[in-house]
C-alpha cells in the first residue's frame, strides 16, 4: 500500500533540520533509518504531513571519543557497530568494542542495520532495542536540541515507558553519550527470541570485574520482558563479593528469579523463565570470557 | 493530501543516468518497477520483513520497500538485472539454475543482490547463511538457495581472490 501524502523535507545542516521541527512540530516526523517509521506509513499507522530526513547531515553520523565519553552522533547506523573499519579508529576497551558488534549483530538483519540508526532506536524506545538495554546498564545520556537550545537526559529517566519519552515534537536527538568503561570490565549479553533475527522476548546484559575470582562490581539488565529495560539491583548486590564460582549455581537461579520477579508488571511465568535463562546465561558468559 | 509536489530526481542505475519526476511518497521499489521498467523490483510486505524488494543502494543491501524514491538521489543503485558486474551475475544466474535456486521467483532478485554482496564482501560460509536469513523464500528452498551462494563461495576460493 502506499504511504499517505506527505512534504518531503531534505534539510542539508543541523540547523534548517531544527527550524522544520520548529515550524512543523506535530505535523512532522523525523525520518532517521525510516526501518520502523516507514513500515508504520506503508500501513498508514503513522499518517506524517510533513517528513524530515535526516540522512544528508553529515554531522549527526560521527563517532568520537571525547574526555573518555564515546559520542554517538544519531545517525550512526547500527551495523557501523560490528565494522573494524567503522568502529577501529575509536580504539574502545576491546571487551566494550566486542560488545557493541555483538549486540548490533543481533539487530534484526543485514539490510535493516545497514540503514536503522541509534538515535532512531533509542527515539522508539522499544523495550525490545538493544541499545536501549545498553543505555540502561551504561547509565547512557542522550543530547537532545530544538530551535530553543540544547540539553542532556540521562537515558533511563528519557524513557516513561513502551514507546514513550519526554521528546517533544519539535526536539531532535542529536547525539549518544556513553562513559567509555574501564577496560578490566567483562561483558555478557545473552537474548533469547522466538527465532533468529525476530526480536527477543527476553534479554539481558551484565558487566562484572573479577578480583580473586570472586566478582568485585556488576551490573545488571533485562529488556524486551518488561515496558522498559531495568537493572536488576538486588541481584546485583548479591551477586557483589561472591565468588564467580556462583555462576551457575541454584543459589543464583533463585535469587535471579526473585529479581526478575519484583520487576513483575504482569505475571507471565514463561517470560519470567526466560528472564531468568538469559540472566544467569549473561552472568555466565561475563564471568568466563 | 493530493500529490501536487513532485521531486526531481537522479539517480544511477545500473550504470545508467535515471532523471525522474516522482512524489514523495513512492518507494523505490514502486520507481524502479513502475517508471525504470525493472521487472526484479518485487513488492513483497512492505514491512522490511520478507526482503523480495532488496536492492543494492551504493553498494549495500537495502530494503526497496523502506527507501522512498525521493531518498535515493544521487545514489548508484543496481538490481538483479545487472548486479555488480556481467561476470558476477552471469555466475550468480548459473549457480541459481544449477542448484535449481528458484521456484515461483518471486524472492530470488532480491536473493541475488544478497548473494553479489556476499560475493564482493568475500564473506564466509557461515557470515553468507546469516546475511541469506535476511530474506525469506515462502516457497522454502533455503537449501538450494545456501548451496548455490556456497557453490559461489567455493568457486570463488578455487581462483583466489579477484573479480
Amino acid at each position: 500500500m502506499y504511504p499517505a501524502s506527505f512534504r518531503y523535507h531534505r534539510p542539508s545542516g543541523l540547523h534548517h533540520a531544527l527550524e522544520l521541527l520548529s515550524r512543523h512540530k506535530a505535523d512532522a516526523a523525523i525520518l532517521a533509518g525510516g526501518q520502523s517509521l516507514v513500515p508504520r506509513m506503508n500501513l498508514r499507522q503513522a499518517t506524517p504531513e510533513n517528513i524530515v530526513d535526516l540522512n544528508r547531515i553529515a554531522d549527526l553520523s560521527k563517532l568520537a571519543v571525547v574526555n573518555d565519553v564515546l559520542e554517538i552522533g544519531a545517525m550512526v547506523r547500527h551495523q557501523s557497530f560490528c565494522c573494524e573499519a567503522a568502529i577501529g579508529f575509536l580504539s574502545l576497551p576491546s571487551g566494550f568494542a566486542e560488545l557493541l558488534g555483538r549486540m548490533a549483530d543481533t539487530i534484526g538483519n543485514l539490510p535493516i542495520r545497514l540503514r536503522g540508526t541509534i538515535g532512531g532506536s533509542l527515539a522508539n524506545a522499544s523495550p525490545k532495542a538493544q541499545w536501549a538495554l545498553l543505555s540502561f546498564l551504561l547509565d547512557a545520556d542522550i543530547v537532545i536540541e530544538n530551535a530553543g537550545g540544547t540539553r542532556c537526559e540521562r537515558y533511563t529517566q528519557f524513557v516513561k515507558g513502551d514507546g514513550r519519552t519526554t521528546l517533544k515534537p519539535d526536539d531532535l536527538i542529536t547525539n549518544v553519550r556513553i562513559k567509555v568503561p574501564p577496560a578490566e570490565w567483562r561483558y555478557g549479553f545473552a537474548q533469547l527470541a522466538p527465532q533468529p533475527n525476530r526480536p527477543a522476548s527476553a534479554f539481558a546484559l551484565v558487566a562484572i570485574t573479577l578480583e580473586d575470582a570472586r566478582v568485585r562490581d556488576c551490573r545488571i539488565a533485562i529488556g524486551a520482558c518488561t515496558p522498559v529495560p531495568c537493572r536488576l539491583h538486588a541481584l546485583e548486590d548479591w551477586l557483589s563479593g561472591r565468588r564467580a564460582s556462583v555462576s551457575g549455581s541454584d543459589d543464583l537461579v533463585e535469587i535471579a528469579a526473585a529479581a526478575v520477579r519484583q520487576q513483575g508488571g504482569e505475571s507471565q511465568p514463561y517470560i519470567e523463565h526466560l528472564a531468568v535463562v538469559a540472566t544467569t546465561r549473561a552472568i555466565a558468559q561475563a564471568v568466563e570470557c | 493530501m493530493e500529490d501536487t509536489e513532485l521531486h526531481t530526481i537522479s539517480f544511477t542505475l545500473n550504470g545508467v543516468t535515471q532523471r525522474l519526476r516522482v512524489a514523495a511518497r513512492r518507494s523505490l521499489t514502486d520507481v524502479l518497477g513502475q517508471e525504470c521498467g525493472m521487472k526484479s523490483a518485487h513488492m513483497g510486505c512492505g514491512q522490511g520483513d520478507c526482503g523480495s524488494c532488496t536492492v543494492s543502494v551504493d553498494g549495500v543491501p537495502i530494503r526497496g520497500c523502506l527507501l522512498f524514491a525521493v531518498q535515493a538521489d544521487g545514489a548508484d543503485i543496481r538490481t538483479a538485472e545487472a548486479l555488480a558486474n556481467p561476470d558476477s551475475l552471469a555466475a550468480i544466474r548459473n549457480a541459481f539454475k544449477k542448484h535449481r535456486a528458484i521456484q515461483c521467483g518471486y524472492c530470488t532478485p532480491g536473493f541475488m543482490v544478497l548473494a553479489d554482496y556476499i560475493l564482493r564482501n568475500e564473506l564466509s560460509l557461515d557470515q553468507a547463511i546469516q546475511t541469506l536469513s535476511a530474506n525469506l523464500c515462502r516457497c522454502t528452498g533455503y537449501s538450494p538457495i545456501v548451496s548455490a551462494v556456497a557453490d559461489l563461495l567455493a568457486a570463488r576460493a578455487e581462483r583466489g581472490s579477484g573479480p
